[in-house]
């Protein structure tokens, strides 16, 4: 499938601002199964620095500081993309039992070994305990292989849970996403992955969007999509392989991926600093459009 | 002088006799014989008798204390300084510095490797879990620095005596300057109280490694002709900062804090009075974590843009964040192999036993010897433990904690260490001692400061946990074949200089000084008030009393923002003034002095040394206010609190240079004794339309203008007589006409702000407004027939009162405006 995504965050302050500095990271990013024709930053007013760069996982980072006085600020990013079918869809059977990855693990030096241990190991926003252990534990059978029990995983998170957009925040801590059994995608995706390396499985916190379908026989409506927050699990044999558990589903050609890393805070997609501003309100709108071959 | 020698070394050998009788392991003195440079700085020792030496003992506190050792007067002293220096062997001490070099190479590379292809991770020479839970590997920071960069700049290494003699590392910290100025406060107490001594040796001097800090911290011909350095500080509350002070004001460079910090175009400014200026280097204190609230910890307190100015290469910085994971202990256990892998030779100097343990058979081994190991947690970095050093319970707990996570700890070996002769309670005696030691990167080729500083102490475990612990400190000495002639500071007692290129004062610096010269004031007048009042209360009739003490205790309780409630009962209004010397009351006298030494603090830099001396004294005899007693006690409390304001006054016009730095400090305090000078001639002539005579006496005893009053009138006291003296006069130095004058000289000469606008600025424009009302006033309109206030009194008080207001506000929103610091947005909710 091919996209045109649009992304526009506005600010508007209640008081002038002299100094604004922002890091964004919303373009998508490469992937075998994903290719970036072309992905556009326009940020107004304009900014006396813009500079970009690729951070550990190759995600694109853009830091710009805007200095002169405003009192709104729009980040509009236009990227297009083509999502191909990916070749790991069939083939959660065929991993390695779980308990065998811990161990391949262990001695796993290579650049991608490197990188899932990386993977696993606990963030601030993703604590790693006994409690979050056996909540992914009660699904992982012994012996089963990790793929098939990270989509267990996963039905287990849909089915239990309520996809609650009021309830948290960017600081609702997992164990109280757990005990709640509320939230919204970023919750979803960062218990899955507390729960994951509490096993020691590694793990990964994807960030992009998902073209939402309109109910049969209504228009699409413009700029109501969101940006959308899944999880990824690795196994040596298959490579990673991404889960949606808002959603219920192995992410396919409607996922576009931006970025991923260790939690949410590794791939925010917009922060920033600004001196002065006083209260401001903010609109974010997406639109992920399909594009006619 | 031979027959004195003669007596001095049959002295010296019973002095050793009885010193090594004391000595358990190996000693520094004892251990290098009769030929060693020891003999002669002992020799001098033996030569004197015990009073002396305790007396300069003391006078090096003094002197230690004097550098900011201790300036809060409720802190202990936090360190001392022996009388005897270390003296080291040369050839020993070319083995360390030689180990030294290396060391700083090797952690360079090391940390170049980890944070770009990170081979020492794919070929095993370290375990990835540890290095990815260490909270000082920070993934924003991977090829944070080009190729050509140097990763580690400065190195602070922790090294003392092994149990073989050897010098061996236990010990390495990133954080800039991490005590290279107590290094140089050592040598200069020393050399300024025990000048024999210090004579008698001819030692490799320090200043040269300071001269090549600022060269490698603004490389030659690099950016600016005229390098910009900055030392990124804490805050004044942090136990490092008055070193920091010290430092900065040697090395001629700026102390900034996080807010004074600006990223613009590519690089870092540091926002001053006379615009942006470029910084070139950057010795940086503040955490790593909390240096870029934009990329790190959003928290943070440094400078948004801080990473980005770095990645753009046009700021050294002095360490870049992302080194802390050194600091962790974390490559302790793995020095020797990470230098073999990435120089390809052997590591000479030793580093102390460690385990990392997370390898189960480390583990075994550090569960074997816990009370001789000191533990570095990984995860949440904090002071290393040592184990031997706890209780049974925390024992207790450190082992559950060991053993239910044992990758989150770095167990390192105590060091046996050896020992030094320190003179303490009149008394020689051996003292366990550590030696740190600092390390340079350099163009031309590293370089170790020559000696260090060394620590002493009775326990050796403790002394081995850090800095932040109480020490005795030693200069540490190096002979030098020949004498070294460079030195940064002219003299040791050398006034400290402002800032060194015209108009380079941080804004918030002069936000500061602008306030310690309000407060000052405010106090000031606020004891004045008092200090005439007081005598009254027990020689007026009591019905008076009322009458003429409830203006002055009403201007002493409001003038820092507090409340008096009117009343016609003279015990109230007593107990009201007394409750201005009440500790805990929030617009007490108390708290205006701690609001004043705050903002003096803040800027330390920018004070002589008599200047902190006389502040010290203040606070003193501010703590020592009686909090109830006799009228007369009171007094003289006053009277010394205003004594020694005036001595400060006096200091700082004699010791700090004319620029911009004591005109904020000026005009603050004029513009504070203008205003509340009116809002006091308003309180007494408004609300008391007919002032009893004694009352009036009271406000010109305040004014120190009694004097010239009844030189001029040689008569009874009249109101209007009063007004056109404190307040229409320019030529009463207590005058609110006086106060303007020279406030409009010191606005019309503060830094351009926008030379392109024509004609006034806000501030300008409001002193001639005031400056005219003052000047154009019709006398007899003041007054009524009955000689009492009319409304044109009360309206030119008001509206001086509101210009005043005005000027603070518009000096603020110029000058101080952009001090404010970048926050964060509520963050993108997706």
């Amino acid at each position: 499938m091919r996209y045109r995504i649009s992304h526009l965050t506005r600010y508007r302050y209640g008081l002038d601002v002299a100094n604004c500095y922002n890091l964004g990271c919303m373009s998508p990013r490469a992937l075998p199964w994903q290719r970036v024709d072309s992905s556009h930053m326009d940020v107004s007013p304009m900014p006396g620095t813009m500079e970009q760069r690729l951070d550990f996982f190759g995600n694109r980072h853009v830091f710009f500081h805007v200095n002169e006085l405003h009192d709104a600020l729009s980040v509009s990013v236009v990227s297009e993309v083509e999502v191909l079918p990916r070749p790991t869809e069939d083939r959660l059977g065929e991993s390695m039992p779980w308990e065998t990855l811990l161990v391949w693990l262990e001695t796993a030096r290579d650049a991608r070994g490197l990188q899932a241990r990386l993977l696993r190991t606990p963030t601030r926003m993703t604590p790693v305990d006994p409690v979050l252990k056996a909540f992914a534990q009660d699904v992982f059978a012994p012996g089963m292989p990790v793929l098939e029990g990270a989509w267990r995983l996963c039905h287990r998170i849909f089915n239990e849970f309520r996809y609650d957009p009021g309830f948290t925040t960017l600081a609702t801590p997992v164990h109280t996403v757990l005990r709640q059994k509320r939230g919204v995608c970023q919750d979803f995706a960062q218990l899955a992955i507390s729960a994951l390396r509490s096993m020691g499985i590694p793990a990964s916190y994807v960030s992009g969007y998902l073209e939402t379908v309109p109910p049969p026989g209504q228009p699409r409506m413009i700029g109501a999509d969101a940006s959308h927050a899944w999880f990824s699990v690795f196994d040596p044999v298959v490579g990673w392989v991404d889960f949606d558990p808002t959603n219920n589903m192995v992410p396919g050609e409607r996922h576009v991926t931006v970025a991923f890393g260790r939690d949410y805070a590794d791939v925010v997609p917009l922060k920033g600093l600004m001196s002065g501003g006083g209260a401001h309100e903010l609109i974010v709108e997406v639109d992920v459009m399909p594009l006619s071959h | 002088m031979s027959d004195d020698a003669g007596v001095c070394l049959d002295t010296l050998t019973r002095l050793r006799q009885a010193y090594e009788a004391g000595v358990g392991g190996r000693d520094e003195w004892v251990s290098c014989g009769d030929a060693s440079d020891w003999t002669s700085i002992l020799g001098w020792l033996a030569g004197q008798d015990a009073d002396t030496l305790d007396n300069l003992s003391t006078d090096m506190k003094d002197q230690l204390r004097e550098y900011g050792a201790a300036f809060n007067p409720r802190f202990e002293q936090h360190r001392s300084l022996d009388l005897l220096p270390w003296v080291m062997d040369a050839t020993d001490w070319q083995t360390l510095e030689a180990g030294l070099v290396q060391r700083r190479q090797v952690l360079s590379a090391v940390l170049r490797d980890l944070y770009g292809e990170q081979r020492l991770l794919k070929e095993g020479v370290l375990p990835p879990d540890m290095l990815f839970r260490n909270a000082g590997y920070m993934l924003p920071c991977h090829e944070l620095l080009d190729e050509d960069s140097e990763w580690l700049v400065q190195l602070n290494c922790d090294v003392g005596r092994d149990a073989q003699g050897r010098w061996c590392a236990y010990g390495d910290s990133t954080l800039s300057p991490g005590g290279l100025g107590y290094a140089l406060e050592n040598r200069l107490a020393l050399t300024q109280v025990v000048p024999e001594l210090s004579g008698r040796f001819q030692k490799r001097r320090l200043a040269g490694f300071f001269k090549q800090l600022q060269k490698t911290l603004a490389p030659a011909g690099a950016y600016t002709a005229e390098p910009l350095i900055g030392l990124l500080t804490r805050n004044y509350r942090d136990q490092q900062y008055l070193e920091h002070a010290f430092l900065a004001n040697y090395l001629d460079i700026a102390l900034v804090h996080g807010s004074d910090l600006m990223y613009k175009d590519g690089r870092l400014w540091l926002k001053t009075l006379s615009g942006l200026q470029p910084m070139d280097g950057l010795m940086r204190y503040l955490p790593d974590a909390l240096s870029d609230p934009l990329e790190l910890d959003g928290d943070g307190i440094g400078s948004a843009g801080l990473l980005q100015a770095i990645r753009q290469g046009l700021l050294v910085c002095c360490n870049p964040p992302g080194v802390g994971v050194i600091d962790s202990g974390a490559l302790l256990p793995f020095m020797a192999e990470s230098c073999a892998a990435l120089l390809g030779e052997p590591l000479l100097l030793p580093t102390v036993p460690a385990w990392w343990c997370g390898e189960p058979t480390s583990l075994a081994t550090v569960m074997g010897r816990l009370d001789d190991v000191i533990l570095h947690d990984l995860v949440v970095p904090g002071a290393p433990v040592a184990v031997g050093l706890l209780d049974s319970d925390e024992r207790m707990e450190w082992l559950a904690r060991l053993q239910a996570d044992p990758g989150r700890y770095v167990a390192r070996q105590a060091l046996p260490l050896s020992t030094v002769p320190v003179w303490q309670d009149s008394t020689l005696q051996s003292r366990h001692a550590v030696l740190r030691s600092f390390v340079l990167f350099g163009e031309q080729g590293d370089m170790v400061l020559p000696g260090g500083l060394a620590r002493c102490g009775e326990d050796a475990l403790e002394l081995q946990h850090g800095l932040d612990a109480p020490f005795v400190g030693k200069d540490v000495w190096l002979p030098s074949e020949i004498e070294q002639r460079i030195s940064l500071l002219q003299s040791a007692m050398s006034r400290v200089r402002l800032s060194r290129k015209a108009g380079l004062l941080p804004s918030r610096v002069a936000d500061h000084l602008f306030w310690m010269g309000r407060y000052s004031e405010r106090l000031n007048l606020a004891c004045r008030a008092l200090r005439a009042a007081l005598p009254l209360v027990s020689t007026v009739a009591r019905e008076d009393q009322v009458r003429v003490l409830s203006p002055m205790v009403e201007f002493a309780c409001t003038i820092n923002g507090g409340h008096f409630t009117p009343t016609a009962s003279e015990d109230e209004v007593i107990a009201q003034l007394v409750s201005l010397f009440d500790r805990d009351r929030p617009d007490g006298l108390l708290s205006l002095m701690q609001s004043l030494i705050m903002n003096a603090q803040s800027v330390r830099e920018y004070f002589s040394e008599d200047t902190w001396y006389v502040l010290e004294r203040l606070q003193n005899a501010m703590n020592s206010f009686p909090a109830q007693g006799s009228t007369s006690r009171m007094v003289r409390a006053l009277d010394n609190v205003i004594l020694l304001q005036s001595a400060i006054y006096g200091l700082n016009n004699e010791t700090m240079s004319r620029t911009q730095t004591l005109r904020f400090m000026d005009i603050g305090q004029h513009l504070e004794r203008a205003l509340k000078t009116t809002a006091m001639l308003e309180k007494v002539f408004v609300t008391h339309p007919v002032p009893p005579a004694m009352l009036m006496e009271v406000v010109l005893r305040m004014a120190d203008t009694l004097m010239t009053y009844r030189r001029r009138y040689r008569s009874e006291l009249h109101p209007i007589a009063i007004i056109d003296l404190l307040l229409l006069d320019e030529g009463t130095p207590r005058s609110v006409g006086y106060q303007c004058k020279r406030l409009r000289r010191q606005v019309h000469d503060l830094p351009e702000r926008d030379s392109n606008m024509p004609g006034l600025n806000a501030e300008q424009r409001l002193m001639v407004e005031l400056v005219s009302i003052l000047q154009l006033v019709d006398t007899d309109e003041l007054m009524n027939e009955q000689g009492e206030p009319a409304e044109p009194l009360v309206e030119l008080m008001r509206r001086v009162q509101t210009l005043l207001a005005q000027l603070s506000d518009a000096i603020t929103l110029a000058y101080f405006n952009h001090t404010d610091i970048p926050r964060p947005i509520d963050r993108y909710e997706g």
